[in-house]
């Protein structure tokens, strides 16, 4: 049995509407009256039923590659920022986390570090950039992979090494700027350290340990020393010496690579 | 001690089901990451079969399911449990995948008509791979539609919003949503019994 074009025609301009229930009563009986009829337009109905009930019940997807790395990388990374760190670590008080942060943050004031020993011992004008390679030169793997960054950074932000010339005044001045950056960054990386040592080694821990015991000493008889004799260049680089010492040793610590 | 220092927090197996993950979702939300990864496992394949079908490319749905579980984690203290933890995700996916519709519409610095976007179907090596391969001409084809239709069809059919629903979503009418569902359904058909 065939049927008149324009009534196919028609069935299929109404099919949305059939389909969504909004044709008037009078429209839909005339509509319900021509699927009885026409076999092509009820195939037509049935398809596009189906696509919608096969539509409700698909399967699934999975990704091709597991996504967690990228996303763990992309939370852990607000806390970059030194200034900005502190919601992050109230809301994620994670080892990984304070370690990620440390990591970029020890990065950023190891330069500063660098820089103000530098300033402290240098008596010509040399330009930061080398000092900052010579750093980044000892960081291991990790590190190296960031500090270009940051060197570019220093190169454009800090001025050249200031000559031996330089009045007490300064010269006490960016000593205890060199104090206040070595204790920000020691304060920085114990606490990395402290969060951290439940995932070494434990005999790495206890040679740590034991290193940590001979700085700390020593670091402590080199300001009494330095308290009595404020102006003794010796004594002075005796203190750097040893809060350097103090500096590399936590920083490898911050990047050992947890136990297995 | 083989691990390296940025390498990731292992997942602990097996992974819990989506209905008993809201112990994981309030450890999550008190900033407990392994909680987090834990209800990342348990919805990382709704969230990424939606990213999938609203935009028909794979490669940009990882990047965007990636973009979800980011969103969520910085929500996640927001979360108030007033609806299921799986229909708030759900929410943000969609959000996430039509908002990035409209930074691609300002990166490009231009003011994108549906018309324009009908034309932008995606690439045909971009089409999902689904779990089961007898579903794949279906996913191929919604993968093809033209994007308004596609994502009119997927939040309607697939996932089973109203019209108006839809509509509020992609700041359409709900007659307009009904046009596109059916030129979706009508396409689909077409590329089904080719």
């Amino acid at each position: 049995m065939t049927y008149d074009k324009h009534d196919c025609d028609l069935m299929y301009e109404r099919l949305a509407a059939y389909l969504e229930g909004d044709l008037t009563p009078a429209a839909r009986a005339m509509a319900e009256q021509h699927l009885t009829e026409c076999a092509s337009c009820v195939e037509v109905l049935a398809e596009l039923r189906a696509i919608a009930s096969e539509a409700a019940t698909l399967p699934l997807l999975a990704p091709s590659r597991d996504l967690w790395s990228g996303i763990e990388a992309r939370i852990l990374a607000p806390v970059v920022s030194l200034g900005g760190a502190s919601t992050a670590v109230r809301r994620a008080p994670h080892r990984h986390l304070q370690f990620a942060m440390a990591a970029a943050a020890l990065i950023a004031v190891s330069a500063g570090t660098t820089y103000l020993v530098a300033t402290r011992r240098t008596p010509a004008a040399t330009p930061v950039v080398n000092v900052a390679q010579q750093s980044a030169a000892r960081d291991n793997d990790s590190l190296r992979a960031t500090a270009p960054t940051t060197i570019a950074a220093t190169k454009g932000t800090l001025a050249p090494v200031p000559p031996a010339t330089a009045s007490l005044v300064s010269r006490s001045k960016r000593e205890i700027s060199a104090a206040r950056v070595y204790d920000n960054e020691i304060m920085m990386l114990d606490s990395v350290v402290h969060t951290r040592r439940g995932s070494l080694d434990p005999k790495t821990v206890a040679i740590i340990e034991q290193n940590l015991k001979i700085i700390n000493k020593a670091i402590i008889e080199s300001r009494a020393a330095l308290a009595k004799d404020p102006r003794s260049p010796l004594l002075s680089n005796q203190l750097d010496n040893v809060l350097g010492s103090k500096v590399e040793l936590l920083r490898t610590i911050a990047f050992l690579p947890t136990q297995s | 001690m083989t691990a390296t220092a940025t390498e990731v927090v292992p997942i602990q197996a097996p992974i819990q089901t989506i209905e008993d993950s809201g112990t994981w979702v309030a450890r999550a939300a008190s900033g407990d990451r392994h909680a987090f990864a834990h209800v990342y496992r348990a919805h990382l394949n709704h969230v990424f079969s939606l990213c999938v079908r609203m935009t028909g490319d794979r490669t940009r749905a990882e990047e965007l399911a990636q973009d979800v579980f980011v969103r969520a984690w910085e929500k996640l203290p927001t979360f108030r449990g007033e609806s299921a933890f799986s229909t708030w995700l759900h929410r943000l996916t969609i959000n996430v995948v039509l908002n990035e519709r409209r930074v691609d519409v300002r990166e490009r610095g231009r003011t994108v008509s549906s018309d324009d976007e009908e034309e932008s179907a995606p690439p045909a090596s971009s089409t999902s791979q689904p779990m089961h391969a007898e579903k794949m001409d279906i996913e191929r084809a919604i993968a093809k539609l033209p994007k308004g239709a596609r994502r009119v069809f997927v939040l309607h059919d697939v996932e089973g919003f109203t019209h108006e629903e839809i509509g509020t979503m992609l700041g359409v009418t709900a007659g307009g949503c009904k046009a596109q569902l059916h030129r979706a359904r009508l396409l689909l058909r077409e590329a089904l019994t080719r």
